[in-house]
Order: structure tokens, then sequence, then C-alpha cells
């Protein structure tokens, strides 16, 4: 099977490189299995293995579906991840997740830069119009990330999802091309430097 | 007088109160982050005396906002 297109995106301090089944190891694991990690993540419904966690990874294929390791760019140390899913090429619509492991990085702005570098990708690379993402009503860091990137609050799906004994809303953000574009003019002084370069094969 | 709400949110965010406008937000303000937003958030329960909801907590995500909820609350600012 053709391995999948492999891109890199560089920021100033973070760096997101497509995710292997190479990067699933016991760093990547002991996050999902964290219970202050993965709280608000739906894979704290599973047992995971490495070779689940392994198989996830792989349907990533690069071209409809794309999930990236987040890296410290001078360390390549291995912090996070990133995904684009769902992707709905007809609509331009993609769906988007994100989750910092490392602990030592919370709090440290880092999610703003790696969504940066994953927004951009998405809407220039990609081509997508409209991204979308979600939380759990009492997410409220989640909540901050959102508003933080510029996104716009869409929706509430009323008692949607399960958390403890109780089943919470969800809240619904997005943001359009246009508006992320507006978004990076406006904030260009202070913007992320970053560039995309796409290490492998070109996607047909 | 001083605005106590912009001082404890200058506090949190480690920055002069007189840098931060009453149009500042998260989006706006580069160290308000969620880290600090759930401290700003603390600090206010602490030095008003309040419990805020959930739904109250993220739309103090912009300093109006939060001067509104907390009147809303009867909060004397």
């Amino acid at each position: 099977m053709k391995p999948p297109p492999e891109y890199e995106l560089r920021g100033r301090r973070l760096l997101l490189r497509t995710l292997r089944p190479q990067d699933v190891g016991p760093r990547y694991l002991g996050w999902l299995r964290d219970p202050e990690v993965n709280k608000y993540l739906e894979v704290r419904f599973e047992a995971m293995d490495e070779p689940k966690l392994k198989a996830w990874v792989s349907r990533f294929d690069g071209q409809t579906r794309y999930a990236f390791a987040i890296r410290v760019a001078a360390t390549e140390e291995f912090i996070g991840t990133a995904t684009l899913y769902e992707i709905r090429p007809i609509h331009g619509l993609a769906n988007y997740g994100y989750m910092i492991g490392e602990k030592a990085w919370w709090g440290q702005g880092v999610v703003e830069e790696a969504l940066t570098l994953l927004f951009d990708f998405a809407f220039e690379r990609v081509g997508v119009r409209k991204i979308t993402g979600s939380c759990y009503a009492p997410h409220l860091a989640s909540h901050v990330n959102f508003r933080k990137l510029g996104l716009t609050h869409e929706g509430t799906l009323r008692a949607q999802l399960k958390l403890g004994d109780a089943f919470v809303d969800e809240h619904v953000y997005s943001i359009t091309g246009v508006e992320w574009r507006k978004r990076r003019e406006r904030l260009a002084s202070s913007a992320v430097a970053h560039r995309a370069t796409n290490l492998g094969e070109p996607s047909p | 007088m001083m605005d106590r709400l912009r001082q404890i949110l200058a506090e949190t965010l480690g920055i002069p109160a007189d840098q931060i406008s009453e149009a500042a937000s998260v989006e706006n303000t580069e160290r308000w982050d969620s880290v600090a937003h759930l401290n700003f958030v603390l600090s206010v329960e602490q030095a008003f005396g309040v419990s805020l909801s959930i739904e109250d907590a993220v739309a103090m995500t912009e300093l109006a906002a939060a001067r509104e909820i907390l009147r809303a609350l009867g909060v004397a600012l």
C-alpha cells in the first residue's frame, strides 16, 4: 500500500508533522489513558492498546483525513496531536480535533499556535471552506480555545454527550475560510510565522 | 477610582491594568489563554463572593461581558 503523503507545518515554536503508526508508543498511549488528558476525549470509553491505536492512525490517509503529531520545533519532542477529518469536499466542510498530551505544555499557548497551523493548512492547502469543532459544555478551556481562535458559537446539541452519570450539552463552533483570512490579516503583525512544506508525494 | 475587575484581569495576565481596554477579550489579548481564563474566573469568584455558572464563565471571555454578568449578579463594580 502506498504510504500517505507526509506534511510538515512549521510555526514559531511548534512543528506539525504527519502522524504515523511509528509515532505510537508508551508516551502517546499514556496520554490517552491519563484521566486528566482524556477527561473530555471519546477514547476514554475504549481500552486502547498499541495495535488499535496504530490502526486508528493508519486510517488517516493524508488525502481525505489528516492527522498530525504536534512537536516542539527546537527538539522535535512529541507533545500532542491535531486532526482534520469528516472532510466533505462537495460542501467544503471539515471537522477538527486536538490533544495536548504533555501537561507541561498546558497554558503555554501551544493550542493557538498548533491550530493556527492546522487551519492554515485546511483552508489554503486542502481547500476547505468551513471548519467545525465541538466540545462538552463544562469544558471551559475548550470554549476559550475556540473563542481565542475566532470561532463563532454555532449551536448547542442538548443532552448530547455522556459525562460521568449525566448527559451534557455539546457546543458547536465554526469558522469559515473568509473569516479566518480576515482574522489572520488583523493579527498579521503578531501572527505565527509559518510555512508549510509537503515532504512527500503530491496529492492527486 | 480603581477598576477592581480590570485589576484582577491585569494581575491574572501579568500586564499593567492601563494596557487593558474595555474591549479586551481572549481573542485580542495574547496572554489571555485557557489557563489564564480559568484563573481569572476563580479570582473573580473569590474577589466578589459569587459562584459563576459555566455559561457565565464562557461569556466572561470578554471584559465588558464579564462586567455585565457581575452586575446582573448584583455585584457593585
